[in-house]
This record gives structure tokens, sequence and C-alpha cells, in this order.
């Protein structure tokens, strides 16, 4: 066997090192950091580099504990966010009995299909619970009326009719009114009056109900 | 005043997003209240049949001039399936959503001008104008 040459035990050398470096980076990239590079005994070709790699590593330590910091923070962010959600969601479609059997929804808001489905929801079990005869649905906060808000509002006024009570809408303004004329929404179905007020007299007229002047005691 | 601005549409929340941005702009500009909310109406409209027919898009809004006239553009762009009868989808009553089906017909007569281009298969391109009234 030929003995080895001095190349030959370079050559095994750098394959060495470089399969100790291999193995920290690995490590390192599979996410392991705790791995650390090995201080070479004496200075050689491989110096240099373990000492900029054991550079990388600290940085990569720092910037991972950095962005885990931020995560945590967005997490946190994102779930206070979902609470006021909610909050607002429940806030948002508040079902009033303003008189035995007369109930008054006020919607404030944008209505899109998930919250069209919640507002039918709450309103149907509104009408259960108070066993509600009349409904005064208020869209004065409703910002845009187009034709898929027009047609939620129409699908829940059908579902109310269902369980037996009537639907008043009140609070379209003469620039909504004007729009869906121009749109062709067909609301000629629905009992419609201009304000919250105008709707509570109807809904007392239904009733067989008025409102009087107190009598006043001499 | 910002004379152009571009909303990106992907989700319902978007659609409100780019009507407000219109009523704003409209209400900069001049418009008197009930062509505010036809505005506002109108790219709500659009904006809602992005959302509902491609999934995603924009809509994009200018304010124009044209000699003495000023103006207010709307755009809604997307690279949805496209229209492939526009003349039917114009019509009232006509829907494949389960709507009203008086969208577009109705955002047509709200505005000015109004014209749709549309490839099937390679989106479509609503431009709505509404010119300002003389004062």
């Amino acid at each position: 066997m030929a003995k080895k040459t001095d190349l030959d035990q370079y050559k095994e050398f750098v394959k060495e090192r470089l399969k100790s470096l291999l193995d920290v980076v690995q490590s390192v990239s599979s996410g392991d950091f705790s791995v650390r590079v090995e201080p070479p005994e004496a200075e050689d070709e491989f110096t240099a580099l373990s000492i900029e790699l054991e550079r990388m590593i600290d940085d990569l330590i720092e910037a991972n504990s950095v962005s885990e910091e931020r995560m945590a923070k967005l997490q946190e962010v994102i779930e206070e966010k979902e609470r006021l959600f909610k909050t607002v969601r429940e806030l948002s479609s508040p079902v009033i009995q303003v008189w035995e059997n007369v109930l008054v929804m006020p919607l404030v808001g944008a209505i899109d299909s998930a919250r069209a489905m919640r507002i039918t929801e709450d309103l149907l079990t509104g009408i259960t619970k108070n066993q509600a005869e009349i409904v005064i649905i208020d869209i004065t906060g409703v910002p845009v009326v187009d034709t898929s808000v027009a047609n939620h509002l129409i699908r829940t006024i059908k579902a109310a009719a269902l369980l037996g009570a009537k639907c008043v809408v009140v609070g379209i303004s003469s620039e909504v009114a004007q729009s869906l004329i121009s749109l062709g929404v067909d609301l000629s179905g629905v009992v419609t009056r201009s304000n919250l007020q105008a709707g509570i007299r109807y809904a007392m007229e239904m009733m067989g109900l008025e409102v009087v002047p107190k009598k006043r005691e001499k | 005043m910002t004379e152009t601005a571009q909303v990106k549409v992907a989700a319902e929340a978007h659609v409100y997003v780019a009507a407000h941005q219109v009523k704003t702009l409209a209400r900069q500009m001049g418009f008197n209240e009930a062509d505010q909310t036809r505005l506002e109406t109108v790219t709500s409209e659009l904006a809602r049949n992005i959302v509902l027919y491609a999934g995603e898009g924009a809509i994009k809004i200018q304010a124009i001039t044209q000699g003495k006239r000023r103006g207010l553009k709307i755009q809604a762009l997307d690279h949805g399936p496209g229209i492939a009868d526009i003349e039917q989808a114009m019509r009232d009553g006509y829907t494949t959503s389960g709507g009203l089906g008086s969208g577009l017909g109705g955002a047509k007569r709200m505005m000015d001008e109004f014209h749709i281009e549309s490839v099937p298969g390679g989106g479509t391109s609503v431009t709505a104008t509404k010119w300002l009234k003389e004062q």
C-alpha cells in the first residue's frame, strides 16, 4: 500500500473540516440553533469561515427571536381583533322589544351575506322569544342599499312572515329610495314608513292601540 | 384630493371600501347627495359582481375632465369567467346567482355612460361614468 502523501492527508483534513461545518449548517437549516462551531485548535484555512459561520448563527438566533416575538404580538392583535369583531357582530343587530309583540331591529353598518344571515337568525329568534307580531326594521344606519342588500332584506322579511310576523322597513332616505327605483328593486310587497316614529305609529295601529294625551286630573 | 384610486376587491368587505371611496370622491367633486348615493350604489353593484363571479379584481376610480365637463369614472376589472351574453346580463330579472337580477341594468340607468367589455374566460371590464351637472 502506498504511503499517504501530504496531499492525501490534506485532502482528508479538508474533508473532515468540511463535514463538521456541513453538520452545523444542516442542523441550523433544520431549525436547531443549539449547535456551535467548534473553534479550531490552530488557526487554519477554515478559521475565518468558522468565525463567520458562528456569527451568522448568532444573527439568526437573534432574528429568529425577534420574529417569534413579532409573531406572538401579531397573534395577540389578531385575537384582539376577532374579539372586537365578535362584539361588533353582537351589537350590530340588536332586537329590541318596544311594546308587547312589537320589535325594533335597528341596522347599522354594511350588510354582507354573513351578516345578513345573522340578522335573519337573530330576528327569527327574537320573534319566537317575544311572540312578536310586528317587526320594525330600521335601515337608517345602512350606508349602501344595493340589489344584494335589498335582496337580503326581502329574504329576512319573508322568513319573518313564515313565523307570522309582519315587517315594516323604516329609514329609507330619499337618496336610497331614488337608487332603489333606478335599480328596479321591487319593494311593492314590503310595508315601508319614512322613519322609526311612523313605523311605531303603524305598529300601534295594527295592534289596535293608539297613543292619546294623558288626561289631567283636576 | 385624490384624482385616481384603485381598490383591490377580493372579499365582500372590500365592496364597502370601494363604495365608500367613490362616495368620498363624489362628495369632494361636488356631486349632489342623490348622485353620491347613486355612484356609491353602482360601485357596490360592480364590486359585488367581482366578488360573486370572478372572486377577485379591482375597482379603479378616476376624476376625469372632458372639455369643460368634469366627471367621475368607475372601472371594474377582473379576470373572471367573463360574460357570455352581455345583452342578457343587462336585462332586469336575469341572474345566475339567485340575486334580484337587476344590478347591471340598474347600474347602467344610474350612470351617464356605461360600457361592458367581456371575453368569455378572459375577464370583464365595466366602465361607468357620471358627469357633474353644471351648477
